[in-house]
């Protein structure tokens, strides 16, 4: 590809990143200090994270021998049939487009907290202007990615090593690293709720287009080293954290450490870091759902009008009303519904899922090597099957949130179901429209 | 002259009989290299300023963006039959080059090819 400058490990690491690190991350691991608190929270992010590490070396081979833009999708319909493809990756892409309700409610606490603007309003306009500069065809390159996510991720780990001292200093280390062990249900559910923290380091694949294949293996096992290390320090950090309390503490808990390690300064620094990250993340994530949304419309699943793009920006305009206005739904829903833990344990059912699959797909063909050993196709098997276990003791071990993340798991799998009927099925070109040449 | 590089000058026979949509592509040189996964067959197809300025069944050199997909499907698409939309999403066409050309290339096809 001359003249094209092609995105390199490190790019593609601080995309990984960036997509998986996000403002409702915070959330979801102060989620799993209460289940597994100290070196037991550490743990569970570290077994999540070695699942992944698996799992990047599954998908490298999927990402070579299906190199799509498409990702998932294309990979499971070639390995299980479209239908079965499109019933498989959608859940999690729907429940993905869910989450950006949480992290649009995570936002405008953040903004609220600094701004003193009204939550709504600031979920509001975070909503809104990311989608009009989405619309207008702004398009945020892998420098800015990278700045955005590394700022961030040194900013939380700062912010960690100093609860960490502050812990150590007050010669309370020991007893907030140490804490009662869990119970087997609850660190199977710790593990479980572990992996929405790695959720979308997999998109890395889907830079297989323009990148060089090598620089996409390398990132995927690379982002999830990097993640793994970040999450456990986090981990320790909220560990050593005093009480964070209830409330908006809950929902943005980095500001509330913030704020007890290095006051109000320390929480002006964090804010903006946190905004950064989501606006580059939500921009990327809006800009790839409207252009595979777009595609499934095209292809009949969807209303034909979601197709048309527009000729200057190449946006698929119509199809990203659409997804704002699931976003608009999704922050409402959290806000007033109280859906936030179960949108996070429903992604993190729906990701294990997907992976499960992932790894299942690794082991059949076009992907499963010939000459590959008995060994190594029953270590992908159970990889899978470990995955699916994860998945199950996640919803199982929900508590009070588990009707909700199940109506949300439920709905995901209807529309699911209900495009991989509409459009899974093979389209026959016919002969009888003949070449448009003729037109 | 091969069957895909027949295919393509009928693709770009089509193409510029809509001069509002070549208009539309004005500043956009490229070119694009066709290989067929299951054929020893493939094409490149040059770019200038929005018109296609060469069909090479040869092609030699490097191209921007590489489409594969057995030879089936290439015909297909660029015979206007199918989008590549669908064999793009179910991963039995794969592309290598920038999102923006390709995307571009889409929306080319889908003016044509409203399928």
């Amino acid at each position: 590809m001359p003249g094209v400058t092609r995105p390199g490990t490190a790019a593609l690491i601080a995309t990984g990143c960036g997509t998986a690190v996000a403002c409702v991350c915070a959330a979801g691991l102060l989620a799993i200090e209460r289940l597994a608190g100290g070196v037991w929270a550490v743990a569970a992010v570290l077994v999540a994270g070695l699942l992944c590490f698996a799992l990047a070396r599954a998908l490298a081979r999927l990402s070579d021998a299906v190199p799509s833009g498409a990702g998932l999708l294309a990979q499971l319909s070639r390995a299980f049939g479209r239908r079965a493809g499109v019933a498989l990756a959608l859940p999690y892409l729907v429940l993905t487009l869910f989450l950006s309700g949480a992290e649009a409610t995570v936002v405008g606490v953040i903004i609220a907290h600094v701004a003193g603007v009204p939550a709504p309003v600031a979920a509001l306009a975070f909503l809104l202007g990311t989608w009009a500069l989405c619309r207008a065809g702004v398009r945020i390159g892998y420098g800015a990615q990278a700045i955005a996510t590394w700022a961030l991720v040194a900013g939380l780990a700062a912010l960690s090593a100093a609860s960490i001292a502050s812990a150590a200093a007050h010669g309370t280390l020991g007893a907030r690293l140490l804490p009662a062990a869990p119970g087997p249900a609850a660190f199977a559910a710790a593990i479980g709720q572990s992996l929405f923290l790695f959720m979308g380091f997999e998109l890395v694949t889907s830079h297989v287009e323009i990148a060089a294949p090598a620089a996409v293996r390398r990132a995927l096992s690379g982002s999830v080293l990097v993640l793994a290390a970040f999450y456990a320090l986090l981990s320790l950090g909220f560990s050593c954290a005093g009480p964070l309390g209830a409330g908006d503490a809950s929902l943005v808990p980095q500001l509330a450490i913030a704020e007890q390690v290095g006051g109000t300064l320390a929480a002006l620094v964090v804010a903006p870091l946190c905004l950064l990250a989501s606006f580059t993340s939500f921009n990327g994530a809006l800009l790839g759902l409207s252009r595979f949304t777009a595609a499934l419309a095209a292809q009949g699943t969807l209303p034909k009008r979601l197709a048309r793009v527009d000729p200057r920006t190449l946006v698929a305009r119509d199809a990203l009303g659409v997804l704002l206005a699931v976003a608009l739904a999704a922050t409402a829903l959290v806000s007033y519904g109280r859906a936030l833990a179960p949108a996070i344990l429903a992604a993190a059912a729906a990701a294990a899922g997907l992976y499960a699959a992932a790894a299942w797909a690794r082991e059949l063909p076009p992907f499963a090597e010939p000459g590959r050993s008995r060994a190594r196709r029953w270590a992908g098997r159970a990889l899978a099957a470990g995955f699916a276990a994860v998945g199950a003791g996640t919803i199982a071990a929900a508590g009070s949130a588990r009707p909700a993340a199940l109506l949300l798991l439920a709905a995901a799998a209807a529309a699911a179901a209900a495009a991989a009927w509409r459009g899974g099925r093979p389209r026959t070109p016919v002969a009888s429209r003949g070449p448009a040449h003729a037109k | 002259m091969s069957t895909l590089a027949q295919a393509a000058a009928r693709f770009a026979e089509s193409y510029h009989a809509r001069p509002a949509l070549v208009e539309e592509q004005r500043g956009w040189s490229r070119t694009f290299l066709l290989r067929a996964s299951d054929a020893d067959d493939a094409v490149a197809v040059r770019v200038e300023d929005g018109r296609v300025v060469e069909i090479a069944a040869a092609p030699q050199g490097e191209a921007d963006v590489v489409i594969t997909a057995d030879a089936a499907t290439l015909q297909d698409v660029l015979e206007l039959r199918r989008s590549p939309n669908e064999p793009y999403l179910f991963g039995e066409l794969t592309v290598r080059g920038p999102e923006a050309d390709f995307a571009r290339l889409d929306y080319i096809v889908e003016i044509l090819c409203p399928a």
